[in-house]
Protein backbone atom coordinates (compact mmCIF):
# COMPACT_ATOMS: atom_id res chain seq x y z
CA UNK A 1 0.00 0.00 0.00
CA UNK A 2 1.21 3.62 -0.97
CA UNK A 3 1.46 5.82 1.97
CA UNK A 4 3.72 9.06 2.94
CA UNK A 5 7.31 8.36 2.38
CA UNK A 6 9.39 9.59 5.67
CA UNK A 7 12.57 7.87 5.27
CA UNK A 8 15.17 10.15 5.70
CA UNK A 9 16.97 12.03 4.66
CA UNK A 10 14.81 14.32 3.35
CA UNK A 11 14.84 14.07 -0.47
CA UNK A 12 16.06 16.66 -2.77
CA UNK A 13 13.75 18.62 -5.15
CA UNK A 14 15.23 17.06 -7.85
CA UNK A 15 15.50 13.55 -5.97
CA UNK A 16 12.07 13.60 -6.06
CA UNK A 17 11.40 14.15 -9.78
CA UNK A 18 14.04 11.60 -11.06
CA UNK A 19 11.88 9.27 -9.06
CA UNK A 20 8.40 10.50 -10.26
CA UNK A 21 7.26 12.29 -7.69
CA UNK A 22 5.44 15.85 -8.84
CA UNK A 23 4.72 18.91 -7.07
CA UNK A 24 0.70 18.58 -6.77
CA UNK A 25 -0.26 21.40 -3.93
CA UNK A 26 0.80 23.51 -0.53
CA UNK A 27 0.26 22.77 2.70
CA UNK A 28 -1.67 25.67 2.74
CA UNK A 29 -4.25 24.33 0.81
CA UNK A 30 -5.06 22.29 4.10
CA UNK A 31 -5.95 24.99 6.56
CA UNK A 32 -9.74 25.97 5.73
CA UNK A 33 -10.84 22.06 5.78
CA UNK A 34 -8.18 19.99 6.52
CA UNK A 35 -8.66 18.19 3.13
CA UNK A 36 -9.61 19.55 -0.55
CA UNK A 37 -9.16 17.66 -3.85
CA UNK A 38 -8.04 18.70 -6.94
CA UNK A 39 -7.83 16.87 -10.80
CA UNK A 40 -4.08 16.22 -11.86
CA UNK A 41 -3.27 14.54 -14.88
CA UNK A 42 -6.41 12.48 -15.00
CA UNK A 43 -6.15 11.58 -11.30
CA UNK A 44 -8.46 12.81 -9.19
CA UNK A 45 -6.83 13.32 -5.59
CA UNK A 46 -8.35 13.33 -1.98
CA UNK A 47 -5.80 14.87 -0.02
CA UNK A 48 -6.03 15.52 3.74
CA UNK A 49 -4.32 15.39 7.48
CA UNK A 50 -5.35 12.50 9.74
CA UNK A 51 -4.06 12.53 12.79
CA UNK A 52 -0.95 14.62 11.72
CA UNK A 53 -0.39 12.14 8.65
CA UNK A 54 -0.61 13.35 5.64
CA UNK A 55 -2.64 11.07 3.36
CA UNK A 56 -3.57 11.25 -0.63
CA UNK A 57 -6.68 9.15 -1.81
CA UNK A 58 -7.82 8.60 -4.99
CA UNK A 59 -11.03 11.18 -4.67
CA UNK A 60 -13.15 8.58 -7.16
CA UNK A 61 -15.13 6.11 -5.23
CA UNK A 62 -15.25 2.62 -6.57
CA UNK A 63 -19.05 2.24 -6.80
CA UNK A 64 -19.84 4.92 -9.64
CA UNK A 65 -16.98 7.39 -9.79
CA UNK A 66 -18.58 9.54 -6.93
CA UNK A 67 -16.28 12.42 -5.17
CA UNK A 68 -15.48 10.89 -1.86
CA UNK A 69 -14.19 13.95 -0.32
CA UNK A 70 -17.20 16.06 -1.11
CA UNK A 71 -18.10 16.77 2.38
CA UNK A 72 -15.71 17.23 5.33
CA UNK A 73 -14.33 14.07 7.37
CA UNK A 74 -16.57 13.37 10.06
CA UNK A 75 -15.38 11.08 12.77
CA UNK A 76 -12.66 9.61 10.88
CA UNK A 77 -14.88 8.92 7.69
CA UNK A 78 -15.59 10.21 4.42
CA UNK A 79 -18.99 10.04 3.20
CA UNK A 80 -18.63 9.90 -1.16
CA UNK A 81 -21.95 12.86 -1.89
CA UNK A 82 -23.60 10.50 -4.03
CA UNK A 83 -24.73 7.05 -2.47
CA UNK A 84 -22.85 8.07 1.28
CA UNK A 85 -20.05 4.97 1.02
CA UNK A 86 -17.70 5.15 3.89
CA UNK A 87 -14.57 5.64 3.82
CA UNK A 88 -12.11 5.07 6.82
CA UNK A 89 -9.51 8.13 6.63
CA UNK A 90 -6.88 6.21 8.04
CA UNK A 91 -5.98 3.36 5.21
CA UNK A 92 -8.72 4.21 2.80
CA UNK A 93 -10.93 0.87 3.83
CA UNK A 94 -14.86 0.66 2.94
CA UNK A 95 -16.79 0.51 5.40
CA UNK A 96 -19.90 0.28 3.60
CA UNK A 97 -18.84 -2.46 1.10
CA UNK A 98 -15.72 -4.30 2.10
CA UNK A 99 -14.37 -5.09 -1.25
CA UNK A 100 -13.97 -1.37 -2.04
CA UNK A 101 -10.66 0.41 -1.35
CA UNK A 102 -9.39 3.67 -2.06
CA UNK A 103 -5.81 3.66 -3.67
CA UNK A 104 -3.48 4.98 -1.81
CA UNK A 105 -1.10 7.31 -3.05
CA UNK A 106 2.97 7.90 -2.18
CA UNK A 107 2.99 11.34 -0.85
CA UNK A 108 5.70 13.82 0.64
CA UNK A 109 5.72 16.86 2.54
CA UNK A 110 8.61 18.88 2.03
CA UNK A 111 9.37 22.58 2.45
CA UNK A 112 5.51 23.28 2.62
CA UNK A 113 5.00 21.35 -0.36
CA UNK A 114 2.90 18.28 -1.28
CA UNK A 115 4.64 15.99 -3.58
CA UNK A 116 2.52 12.56 -4.94
CA UNK A 117 3.52 10.14 -7.07
CA UNK A 118 0.93 9.14 -9.50
CA UNK A 119 2.09 5.93 -11.38
CA UNK A 120 4.80 3.57 -9.29
CA UNK A 121 7.62 2.62 -10.92
CA UNK A 122 7.24 -1.18 -13.09
CA UNK A 123 9.45 -3.80 -11.56
CA UNK A 124 11.28 -3.00 -14.72
CA UNK A 125 11.97 0.12 -14.13
CA UNK A 126 12.50 0.02 -10.79
CA UNK A 127 15.86 -2.81 -11.78
CA UNK A 128 17.24 -0.09 -14.10
CA UNK A 129 17.04 2.76 -11.42
CA UNK A 130 20.51 4.08 -10.42
CA UNK B 1 -60.95 20.43 -14.05
CA UNK B 2 -57.97 22.10 -15.35
CA UNK B 3 -54.79 21.93 -15.99
CA UNK B 4 -51.67 23.39 -14.29
CA UNK B 5 -48.57 23.25 -16.78
CA UNK B 6 -45.08 24.44 -15.84
CA UNK B 7 -41.77 23.92 -18.99
CA UNK B 8 -38.42 23.81 -17.91
CA UNK B 9 -35.41 23.57 -20.23
CA UNK B 10 -31.62 23.63 -20.15
CA UNK B 11 -28.73 22.34 -21.67
CA UNK B 12 -26.02 19.73 -20.30
CA UNK B 13 -22.63 18.51 -21.18
CA UNK B 14 -23.17 15.09 -21.21
CA UNK B 15 -25.17 12.57 -23.48
CA UNK B 16 -28.81 11.87 -22.34
CA UNK B 17 -27.64 8.54 -21.58
CA UNK B 18 -25.95 9.60 -18.80
CA UNK B 19 -29.12 11.77 -17.53
CA UNK B 20 -31.31 8.73 -17.52
CA UNK B 21 -29.22 6.87 -15.93
CA UNK B 22 -29.37 9.83 -12.89
CA UNK B 23 -33.18 9.64 -13.09
CA UNK B 24 -33.14 5.60 -12.69
CA UNK B 25 -30.36 6.22 -9.81
CA UNK B 26 -32.59 6.28 -7.00
CA UNK B 27 -30.79 5.91 -4.34
CA UNK B 28 -28.74 9.09 -5.03
CA UNK B 29 -31.57 11.42 -4.14
CA UNK B 30 -30.75 11.04 -0.47
CA UNK B 31 -26.47 11.51 -1.08
CA UNK B 32 -26.58 14.28 -3.82
CA UNK B 33 -30.17 15.65 -2.86
CA UNK B 34 -29.14 14.91 0.71
CA UNK B 35 -30.80 18.57 1.76
CA UNK B 36 -34.51 18.04 -0.22
CA UNK B 37 -34.44 14.54 0.36
CA UNK B 38 -34.52 12.17 3.25
CA UNK B 39 -36.21 8.39 2.91
CA UNK B 40 -36.58 6.48 -0.29
CA UNK B 41 -38.13 3.33 -0.89
CA UNK B 42 -37.83 1.16 -4.52
CA UNK B 43 -40.85 -0.71 -4.60
CA UNK B 44 -40.76 -2.28 -8.18
CA UNK B 45 -38.34 -2.09 -10.69
CA UNK B 46 -37.76 -3.70 -13.91
CA UNK B 47 -36.08 -2.32 -16.87
CA UNK B 48 -37.37 0.98 -17.78
CA UNK B 49 -40.30 1.04 -15.37
CA UNK B 50 -39.80 1.77 -11.41
CA UNK B 51 -42.55 2.56 -8.67
CA UNK B 52 -40.62 4.67 -6.01
CA UNK B 53 -41.90 6.31 -2.47
CA UNK B 54 -39.51 9.25 -1.61
CA UNK B 55 -39.89 11.94 1.14
CA UNK B 56 -39.19 15.48 0.54
CA UNK B 57 -39.56 18.88 1.25
CA UNK B 58 -40.94 21.21 -0.94
CA UNK B 59 -39.43 24.59 -1.35
CA UNK B 60 -41.20 28.04 -1.50
CA UNK B 61 -44.07 26.56 0.56
CA UNK B 62 -41.84 24.45 3.12
CA UNK B 63 -44.19 21.45 2.29
CA UNK B 64 -42.26 18.75 3.77
CA UNK B 65 -43.72 15.69 2.04
CA UNK B 66 -43.94 12.65 0.16
CA UNK B 67 -45.33 10.67 -2.88
CA UNK B 68 -45.30 7.51 -5.03
CA UNK B 69 -44.12 7.81 -8.11
CA UNK B 70 -44.47 5.33 -11.13
CA UNK B 71 -41.52 6.32 -13.67
CA UNK B 72 -40.74 4.58 -16.91
CA UNK B 73 -38.60 5.09 -20.56
CA UNK B 74 -41.14 5.33 -23.40
CA UNK B 75 -38.52 5.73 -25.85
CA UNK B 76 -35.01 6.71 -25.58
CA UNK B 77 -35.79 10.68 -25.75
CA UNK B 78 -38.68 10.43 -23.14
CA UNK B 79 -39.37 9.29 -19.69
CA UNK B 80 -42.71 9.93 -17.88
CA UNK B 81 -43.33 10.16 -14.43
CA UNK B 82 -46.36 9.89 -12.47
CA UNK B 83 -45.81 10.99 -8.88
CA UNK B 84 -49.11 10.73 -6.37
CA UNK B 85 -49.03 13.31 -3.74
CA UNK B 86 -50.14 12.66 0.02
CA UNK B 87 -53.02 14.62 -0.41
CA UNK B 88 -54.34 13.17 -3.58
CA UNK B 89 -52.88 14.90 -6.33
CA UNK B 90 -51.29 13.77 -9.37
CA UNK B 91 -48.26 15.52 -10.58
CA UNK B 92 -47.47 13.86 -13.88
CA UNK B 93 -44.08 14.74 -15.58
CA UNK B 94 -42.36 14.35 -19.15
CA UNK B 95 -38.77 14.74 -19.43
CA UNK B 96 -37.69 15.26 -22.85
CA UNK B 97 -34.00 14.34 -24.10
CA UNK B 98 -32.45 15.28 -26.90
CA UNK B 99 -28.58 14.87 -28.23
CA UNK B 100 -27.05 17.60 -29.42
CA UNK B 101 -23.74 15.74 -30.65
CA UNK B 102 -21.97 13.79 -28.76
CA UNK B 103 -21.28 15.59 -25.75
CA UNK B 104 -24.04 17.50 -25.23
CA UNK B 105 -27.88 17.08 -24.46
CA UNK B 106 -30.71 19.48 -23.92
CA UNK B 107 -33.19 17.82 -21.03
CA UNK B 108 -36.68 20.06 -21.03
CA UNK B 109 -39.59 18.93 -18.59
CA UNK B 110 -43.10 19.57 -18.35
CA UNK B 111 -44.76 19.12 -15.68
CA UNK B 112 -49.00 19.17 -15.68
CA UNK B 113 -51.79 18.65 -12.85
CA UNK B 114 -55.17 17.96 -13.09
CA UNK B 115 -57.29 20.39 -10.59
CA UNK B 116 -60.87 21.73 -9.71
CA UNK B 117 -61.22 24.79 -12.24
CA UNK B 118 -61.68 26.99 -9.27
CA UNK B 119 -58.01 26.02 -8.53
CA UNK B 120 -56.50 27.44 -12.20
CA UNK B 121 -55.32 30.86 -10.01
CA UNK B 122 -52.72 28.83 -8.18
CA UNK B 123 -50.60 27.95 -11.86
CA UNK B 124 -48.22 31.15 -11.34
CA UNK B 125 -47.41 29.54 -8.05
CA UNK B 126 -47.17 25.44 -9.21
CA UNK B 127 -44.67 27.32 -12.07
CA UNK B 128 -42.71 28.99 -9.05
CA UNK B 129 -42.39 25.92 -6.79
CA UNK B 130 -41.88 23.40 -10.04
CA UNK B 131 -38.99 26.11 -11.02
CA UNK B 132 -37.28 26.42 -8.19
CA UNK B 133 -37.46 22.30 -7.52
CA UNK B 134 -35.96 21.93 -11.28
CA UNK B 135 -33.25 24.49 -10.83
CA UNK B 136 -32.35 23.57 -7.44
CA UNK B 137 -31.87 19.31 -8.34
CA UNK B 138 -30.43 20.58 -11.46
CA UNK B 139 -27.80 22.36 -9.47
CA UNK B 140 -26.97 19.57 -7.66
CA UNK B 141 -27.48 17.16 -10.65
CA UNK B 142 -25.34 19.06 -13.08
CA UNK B 143 -21.75 18.17 -11.46
CA UNK B 144 -22.85 14.28 -10.93
CA UNK B 145 -23.81 13.80 -14.79
CA UNK B 146 -20.65 15.81 -16.24
CA UNK B 147 -18.07 14.21 -13.70
CA UNK B 148 -19.64 10.48 -14.34
CA UNK B 149 -19.10 10.93 -18.30
CA UNK B 150 -16.08 11.91 -17.41
CA UNK B 151 -14.64 9.39 -15.65
CA UNK B 152 -16.71 7.18 -17.91
CA UNK B 153 -14.64 8.70 -20.43
CA UNK B 154 -11.27 7.86 -18.41
CA UNK B 155 -12.79 3.96 -18.71
CA UNK B 156 -14.58 3.58 -15.35
CA UNK B 157 -15.96 0.20 -14.31
CA UNK B 158 -18.71 0.52 -11.94
CA UNK B 159 -17.98 -1.53 -8.71
CA UNK B 160 -14.20 -1.17 -9.24
CA UNK B 161 -13.21 2.09 -10.76
CA UNK B 162 -10.32 3.31 -12.89
CA UNK B 163 -7.51 0.34 -13.68
CA UNK B 164 -4.94 2.80 -14.41
CA UNK B 165 -5.38 4.32 -10.70
CA UNK B 166 -5.93 0.94 -9.20
CA UNK B 167 -3.12 -0.60 -10.69
CA UNK B 168 -0.58 2.52 -10.17
CA UNK B 169 0.15 2.37 -13.84
CA UNK B 170 0.40 4.40 -16.87
CA UNK B 171 -3.10 5.58 -18.20
CA UNK B 172 -3.77 4.37 -21.10
CA UNK B 173 -3.71 6.59 -24.51
CA UNK B 174 -7.54 6.56 -25.55
CA UNK B 175 -8.37 7.59 -21.88
CA UNK B 176 -10.68 10.90 -21.81
CA UNK B 177 -11.45 9.70 -25.36
CA UNK B 178 -15.76 9.45 -26.43
CA UNK B 179 -16.65 6.03 -25.02
CA UNK B 180 -20.27 4.96 -26.00
CA UNK B 181 -22.87 4.87 -22.88
CA UNK B 182 -24.77 1.97 -22.68
CA UNK B 183 -27.76 2.51 -21.40
CA UNK B 184 -28.21 -0.44 -18.85
CA UNK B 185 -31.94 -0.35 -17.07
CA UNK B 186 -32.50 -0.92 -13.88
CA UNK B 187 -29.18 0.66 -12.63
CA UNK B 188 -27.69 -1.54 -9.86
CA UNK B 189 -28.41 -0.76 -6.29
CA UNK B 190 -26.72 -1.04 -2.79
CA UNK B 191 -28.43 -3.82 -0.71
CA UNK B 192 -30.84 -2.19 1.53
CA UNK B 193 -29.59 -3.47 5.17
CA UNK B 194 -31.99 -4.71 6.36
CA UNK B 195 -33.36 -6.06 2.56
CA UNK B 196 -36.83 -3.66 1.86
CA UNK B 197 -36.19 -0.81 4.64
CA UNK B 198 -34.86 1.77 1.70
CA UNK B 199 -32.47 4.06 1.58
CA UNK B 200 -32.27 7.05 4.38
CA UNK B 201 -29.72 10.30 4.11
CA UNK B 202 -27.32 10.10 6.79
CA UNK B 203 -27.56 13.87 8.12
CA UNK B 204 -29.21 17.21 7.12
CA UNK B 205 -26.44 18.96 7.72
CA UNK B 206 -22.49 18.84 6.55
CA UNK B 207 -19.85 21.31 5.94
CA UNK B 208 -19.79 20.68 2.07
CA UNK B 209 -15.65 20.73 0.49
CA UNK B 210 -17.47 20.48 -2.44
CA UNK B 211 -16.39 18.16 -5.94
Amino acid sequence: MAHQDTSSPAPTADRLIQDGFQRIANVSELVPHGQFSKWVDDHDLLVCRFEGELKVYTNICPHFGGPVGYHKINGGKFVCLWHNYEFAAKDGSCLTNRHFHLREYRSVEKDGEIWVRLVEPSEETRNTQP
Amino acid sequence: MTTLRSECSLEMDCPKEVVVWNYYDHEHVVGTHYKHYNYCRILAEKDGWCLVERFYKLPIIQLRTSSLGFMYLENPNLIRSIQYGKLGSVLEQEIHLQDIGTDRCKVTCIYTMKVPGIFKFLEPLFQRVTTRWFHATWEEDAPMRIRRWKVWKLGFRDFSGLEYINEMTEKPKEAGEFRPYPLQLPVPKTPERPPGSGYRRLFKKSVEVGY
